[in-house]
């Protein structure tokens, strides 16, 4: 922050004061978001070692679908597929702490007994076990992103209001302090003098 | 004493068997690096001629199966065309598998309310085609579509549709059409030459796909009453056996099946259910089917069933090439594939 620009008056100091509290009031609210979104995505985290666990659901249920698809045959396979309805989703933004979360919702399940053959049946109860964890998966993974993003974006913000802006205003309120404390002894010895030469008049 | 048209329609049946694949084939096959190699070798067989005619740009599972699938139509309809009159008609309901099996593919589309064309059904030679599959694709619901069936020997298919409705899976009606199906069947072998044997290869097939369907009904929780309502009636197996599985958890079913004469089936579905591997229980039982009448076929050459051997076996050959074609566009390895082909 300029230091030159700012006239050196009581107002100004005062307002400056004042602007002072006020980003220290905003810092603290900011520090406040950042601790709360910190434990948010701590909260996620927790959820998210099931990543792993979802991509071993996927691999053996595609190892199973690729055996299926091998011993029952492509005609077989997208016949059978055909006997279950698709599943429907739908993508539901959320607002939380003002960040836009992304969510889906399920709005129709597909059920994997309507999948004909013993073999076909068992696997789409798998496939759609690990479709649900997937989506629920990247809803979360998705949420981690963004509030990561926005944590972030809020300690940039906190930083930049504890190493720069609040220094440089209370520098400028230490300077403008010291420039009025300059100035009223200026006055004081200003006064001091002039009484001392209107005595030695008088006298 | 068999007939000379009998006599004839056996010897056929052994000298169209030597067109089957054999052991060195599938070597080969198995061996093969690309799907390329694999159709190159095939033009040499009995699929040449229609593998020819797909352009190279349409070599896909898609294409090739459908070229798999009407060379297996033109063996079962040339073998009842040469069929004495006496078990032509019992042939030519063998073959309704077919129709059966379009049927199936008709209805799981209506049931889900899915778009189905003609392309997906296996082609069945019109004369033969006793089923107005277009009328059945352009019907609008699933409800429709039986009521086509209504006016043809399928008419049955009607009486399950209130348990078809309160289960809402189209499993029941597959059941049930399979149901008609073999019951047909069976109620025919008893007009055979060589009945015995004949009843002993259709026996085998019933009683296994009974044991399958047993097992798809209760791995979904369907009720006793119900699986035993579509169901088959037993051939080797007791009926006591059959209502014991419906009422059965599913991982024990093995263990009732190890008291009957299916003993090494009861071993490998054991196997693969303690070890959660559901999906090979079509494939273990397809193996069965094939290692029944296989032995069939050994042990009796001379007789009407030998016939029959022959078409299942023609069957079996259909399914392991589009195991094979699919097999080699997945990428599997050699070993893999072996697992998965019946030879």
């Amino acid at each position: 922050m300029s230091v030159g620009r700012v006239a050196a008056t009581k107002g100004v100091l005062q307002r400056l004061r004042e602007q002072l509290k006020f980003i220290e009031k905003g810092k603290n609210v900011l520090k406040m978001k950042r601790d709360q979104l910190a434990g948010e995505i701590n909260k996620l985290l927790v959820d998210i070692k099931r990543r792993k666990e979802v991509e071993q659901l996927f691999s053996d249920a595609y190892e199973s679908l690729k055996y299926a698809y091998t011993t029952l045959g492509y005609d077989t396979v997208v016949s059978a597929a055909s006997a279950v309805e698709l599943m429907e989703v739908r993508a539901l933004p959320t607002s939380v702490m003002g960040v836009i979360m992304p969510d889906v919702e399920i709005v129709k399940r597909s059920d994997p007994k309507q999948v004909p053959l013993i073999t076909l049946y068992s696997i789409a109860e798998r496939l759609h076990r690990a479709v649900e964890e997937a989506i629920k998966l990247a809803v979360l993974e998705a949420k981690i992103e963004q509030l990561s993003r926005e944590l972030m974006d809020t300690n940039r913000k906190v930083n930049a209001l504890e190493k720069v802006v609040i220094p440089a205003y209370q520098s400028l309120i230490r300077y403008i302090e010291d420039r009025l404390n300059e100035e009223a002894l200026e006055e004081f010895f200003i006064t001091k003098h002039v009484r001392d030469i209107i005595r030695v008049r008088r006298e | 004493m068999k007939s000379p048209a009998l006599i004839y329609l056996i010897t056929r049946a052994h000298g169209l068997s030597t067109h089957l694949l054999i052991q060195d084939d599938y070597k080969t096959l198995i061996k093969s690096k690309d799907l390329i190699s694999l159709v190159e070798y095939l033009l040499k067989s009995d699929y040449g001629s229609e593998i020819s005619k797909i352009p190279g740009e349409r070599l896909n599972v898609s294409s090739l199966s459908q070229v798999i699938y009407s060379v297996l139509i033109s063996r079962f309809y040339h073998l009842i065309n040469i069929a004495p009159s006496d078990v032509k008609k019992f042939l030519e309901l063998y073959a309704e598998r077919f129709i059966i099996e379009n049927i199936k593919r008709i209805l799981r589309a209506k049931h889900s309310s899915t778009k189905i064309s003609s392309e997906a059904l296996i082609p069945i030679p019109r004369e033969y085609a006793l089923i107005n599959f277009p009328a059945m694709i352009e019907s609008i619901t699933l409800q429709d579509s039986l009521e086509l069936l209504k006016a043809t020997k399928y008419y049955q298919i009607l009486d399950w549709l209130s348990l078809y409705r309160k289960y809402e899976i189209i499993t029941i009606l597959e059941s049930a059409l399979d149901k008609i199906y073999f019951e047909k069947i069976w109620k025919e072998t008893d007009k055979l030459p060589d009945k015995r044997e004949t009843k002993m290869i259709i026996g085998s097939e019933i009683d296994l796909r009974n044991i399958n369907m047993i097992l798809d009904l209760r791995a979904r929780d369907i009720s006793p009453e119900t699986i035993l309502s579509v169901s088959f009636k037993p051939v080797r197996l007791r009926d006591e056996d059959i209502n014991q599985m419906s009422r059965a958890r599913f991982d024990t079913i093995p263990d009732i099946l190890a008291r009957t004469p299916y003993q090494s089936l009861a071993q490998r579905l054991k196997e693969a259910i303690e070890s959660k591997k559901l999906e090979k229980i079509d494939y273990i039982i397809a193996d069965e089917i094939y290692n029944q009448i296989k032995t069939i076929m050994v042990r009796y050459p001379n007789s009407f069933s030998f016939v029959i051997g022959y078409l299942i076996m023609t069957e079996i050959e259909a399914h392991n090439l589009i195991a094979l074609i699919t097999a080699k566009e997945l990428g599997l390895k050699e070993d893999e594939i072996k697992e998965i082909l019946h030879t």
